[in-house]
C-alpha cells in the first residue's frame, strides 16, 4: 500500500516536473527568487530568567491575555496562570514554567526580516513607535510600550540579542 | 407584474440599444451566498452594466463586493479571532470586432484591508473554418500587494503573469467540444499573513505545539491547467456536457476535476440544469500534516489545507428563467436561481477532517437585442 502510495507519488512528481517545463519555456525562463528562511533564535536562558521573563510576566502574562490558554504565546508564573494549574498562585517560579514561557517566547522571536521585527519586538510597541494594532491597549488606548526606550521593552530586546551576542538597535524617540 | 416591469425597464433605460444600434446591452445584478461548516460566510453582490459603442464594438464595466467572516480551523489553530473583511472589486474592459476576429481586453482592481490588486487582461477570438473553429488566446497579469491588518509595516509585492489558449470545434449540428491550456507564473509572497504553523506537539498553535512560525512556501509558483469539455445536445430540449480538468504545478501539486451536467429546457422560456464536480487533489511537495522536528525550521513551512490532499463532490441546481418584454420582445428579463452543495473531505489535515459548503446565487438582468 505504502509502496503503491510512492509509485504514485513519484510519478505525479514527473508529471508535474514536464507540465512545468513545457510552460516554463512557454512563459521564459524562471528567475530565481528566494523564500525567506526562517530561523529559531538562540537567546541566552540566563539572562531570560534573570531580566525577560519578570518583564514578559508582568506586562504580558495576565490571565485574560498571553496567560490565556487559547494563545500560543504564553507567560507562566507566579500571580499569573501556573502550568500546572493547582499550583497555588504565591509559590515560587517552578523551572517548568520558565523553561515553557522561554520556548514560547523564542518562537515569538521567529522573523523573516530582522530580528527587530519579530512579533515578540513589534506587537507590543505602540503605533507611534512603529508597532501595529494589539489588543492590549490600556484605557488610555496605549499599548503596552509606549516607545522603545521603555525600560520594559529594552529588557526584551537585550535579551533577543543575547546569545550570540548581536549589536543591539538604539532606541527610536 | 409584467407590465411593471416593462415600466421600470423602459423608465430606467429609455435610449438602450437595439439590433446593433449604439446603446445599452445588459443591466445584471447577482448575490453569491455561501455559508460553511467551518464558521466562514461569504456574500458577495455585484452588478454590471455592457453597452453598445459602435456596431462592432462595446464595453463593460462591473462593481463587486465580497464580504467574507471567517473562524476556520486555519484562523482557530493560530489561536486567532474571527476576520472579517470586506473586499470590493472594479473592472473594466472592452472589445472590438474585425471580420474573423473579436479583441478584448479588461482591468480589474480590488481593494480590501488587507489586499490589493492591479490586473488586466487581453483576450482575442479568431473565427475560422466558416465559423466551425475558434481559437483563442488570452494573456493576463496582475500586481498585487498583500499587508495583515493593523500592521502597516507589513507589505509584500505579488505578482502574475500568464496565457491561456483555446481551440473550440463544432464536431456536428448537434456537438460542440472545446480543449484549452493555461499556465500562470505567480511571484512574491505567496503564504497566508496570518497563518503561523506549529512545530511539535499536536500541530496546532493554540494546542501543545512549543514552536509557532509564520508561513513560509516558495515564491515562485507555475500553475498549469488543461481542460477538455464537451456538449451534445439530444433531441430539441436535452443536452449533456462534460469536463474533465487537470490541473499541474511545480509545487507538486496534482489535481483532477470531473464535471458532468445535464441541462433541460422548461417550457418557452426556462432552463433548468443539473450538475455534479469530483474533485480531487494530492499534496504539495513541502506539506507536511505535523512538522516534528523542533530544532530547526524547515525552508517552507505551511498550515494551508489547500496544500493538503483532500477531494470534494459537488451537486448543483440552477434554473433560468426569461421573460420577453415589450411587443418586439426585443428586451429579456432574466432570472436564475442556482444552489449548489459541495462536501469537501480531508485526508491528511490536523484538527480538520471534513467541512461541508452550500452556496446559492441569485441573479437579475436586463438584457436588449
Amino acid at each position: 500500500m505504502e509502496r503503491a502510495r510512492t509509485w504514485r507519488k513519484a510519478c505525479n512528481r514527473k508529471l508535474a516536473a514536464g507540465c512545468v517545463l513545457l510552460s516554463l519555456s512557454l512563459l521564459g525562463a524562471a528567475c530565481a527568487e528566494e523564500s525567506p528562511v526562517l530561523e529559531l533564535e538562540n537567546p541566552n536562558l540566563v539572562v531570560f530568567q534573570q531580566a525577560a521573563y519578570p518583564i514578559l510576566l508582568r506586562d504580558c502574562g495576565f490571565p485574560a491575555c498571553h496567560g490565556n490558554t487559547d494563545r500560543f504565546f504564553r507567560v507562566y508564573g507566579p500571580g499569573r496562570t501556573r502550568l500546572v494549574p493547582t499550583t497555588p498562585q504565591d509559590e515560587p517560579v517552578m523551572p517548568d514554567e520558565i523553561q515553557e514561557s522561554y520556548t514560547r517566547a523564542v518562537s515569538m522571536l521567529v522573523h523573516d526580516r530582522d530580528l527587530i521585527d519579530s512579533p515578540l519586538l513589534h506587537k507590543p510597541l505602540d503605533t507611534s513607535a512603529g508597532g501595529p494594532s494589539h489588543a492590549g491597549e490600556d484605557a488610555w488606548g496605549r499599548n503596552v510600550y509606549v516607545s522603545t526606550s521603555d525600560p520594559g521593552y529594552a529588557a526584551l530586546v537585550n535579551w533577543a540579542y543575547s546569545n550570540p551576542p548581536m549589536p543591539v538597535p538604539g532606541p527610536t524617540p | 407584474m409584467r407590465a411593471l416591469i416593462v415600466m421600470v425597464a423602459s423608465m430606467g433605460f429609455g435610449s438602450c440599444g437595439t439590433s446593433g444600434s449604439p446603446g445599452v446591452t445588459s443591466v445584471a445584478s447577482a448575490l453569491y451566498m455561501r455559508v460553511d461548516s467551518n464558521a466562514t460566510t461569504v456574500w458577495a453582490p455585484r452588478t454590471s452594466v455592457a453597452a453598445r459603442v459602435t456596431e462592432s464594438a462595446g464595453v463593460e464595466a462591473a462593481f463587486a463586493v465580497d464580504s467574507w467572516t471567517g473562524a476556520s480551523i486555519d484562523v482557530v489553530t493560530a489561536a486567532t479571532h474571527a476576520i472579517h473583511e470586506v473586499r470590493k472589486e472594479v473592472t473594466a474592459g472592452g472589445y472590438y470586432e474585425f471580420e474573423d476576429l473579436t479583441i478584448s481586453g479588461g482591468y480589474r482592481y480590488s481593494t480590501e484591508n488587507d489586499y490589493w490588486s492591479n490586473g488586466g487582461v487581453v483576450n482575442g477570438t479568431v473565427d475560422m473554418a466558416n465559423n466551425n473553429t475558434t481559437l483563442g488566446f488570452s494573456l493576463f497579469g496582475s500586481s498585487d500587494t498583500v499587508g495583515r491588518a493593523g500592521d502597516p509595516a507589513f507589505d509584500r509585492p505579488q505578482g502574475s503573469m500568464g496565457a491561456r489558449v483555446s481551440l473550440t470545434q463544432v464536431i456536428d449540428t448537434e456537438t460542440v467540444a472545446q480543449v484549452s491550456w493555461e499556465t500562470t507564473r505567480v511571484t512574491g509572497y505567496q503564504a497566508g499573513p496570518y497563518r503561523y504553523v506549529a512545530l511539535g506537539g499536536d500541530g496546532t498553535c493554540a494546542g501543545s505545539a512549543p514552536y509557532c512560525v509564520p508561513e513560509v512556501v516558495p515564491e515562485v509558483r507555475v500553475r498549469n491547467a488543461a481542460v477538455g469539455r464537451i456538449r451534445r445536445a439530444f433531441g430539441e430540449r436535452v443536452s449533456l456536457g462534460a469536463e474533465y480538468r487537470l490541473y499541474v504545478d511545480d509545487w507538486s501539486l496534482i489535481s483532477h476535476t470531473i464535471t458532468p451536467d445535464i441541462a433541460l429546457l422548461v417550457g418557452e422560456h426556462g432552463t433548468l440544469t443539473a450538475s455534479y464536480r469530483y474533485y480531487t487533489q494530492g499534496d504539495a511537495s513541502f506539506y507536511q500534516k505535523y512538522y516534528v522536528d523542533q530544532t530547526a525550521v524547515p525552508e517552507y513551512v505551511t498550515r494551508d489545507r489547500e496544500l493538503s490532499a483532500f477531494y470534494s463532490n459537488r451537486f448543483g441546481l440552477g434554473y433560468l428563467h426569461e421573460f420577453p418584454l415589450g411587443e418586439d420582445e426585443s428586451t429579456v428579463l432574466r432570472a436564475a436561481l442556482r444552489l449548489g452543495f459541495t462536501r469537501y473531505e480531508y485526508l491528511d489535515f490536523a484538527g480538520l477532517t471534513n467541512v461541508n459548503a452550500f452556496e446559492n446565487t441569485v441573479l437579475l438582468s436586463l438584457g436588449w437585442l
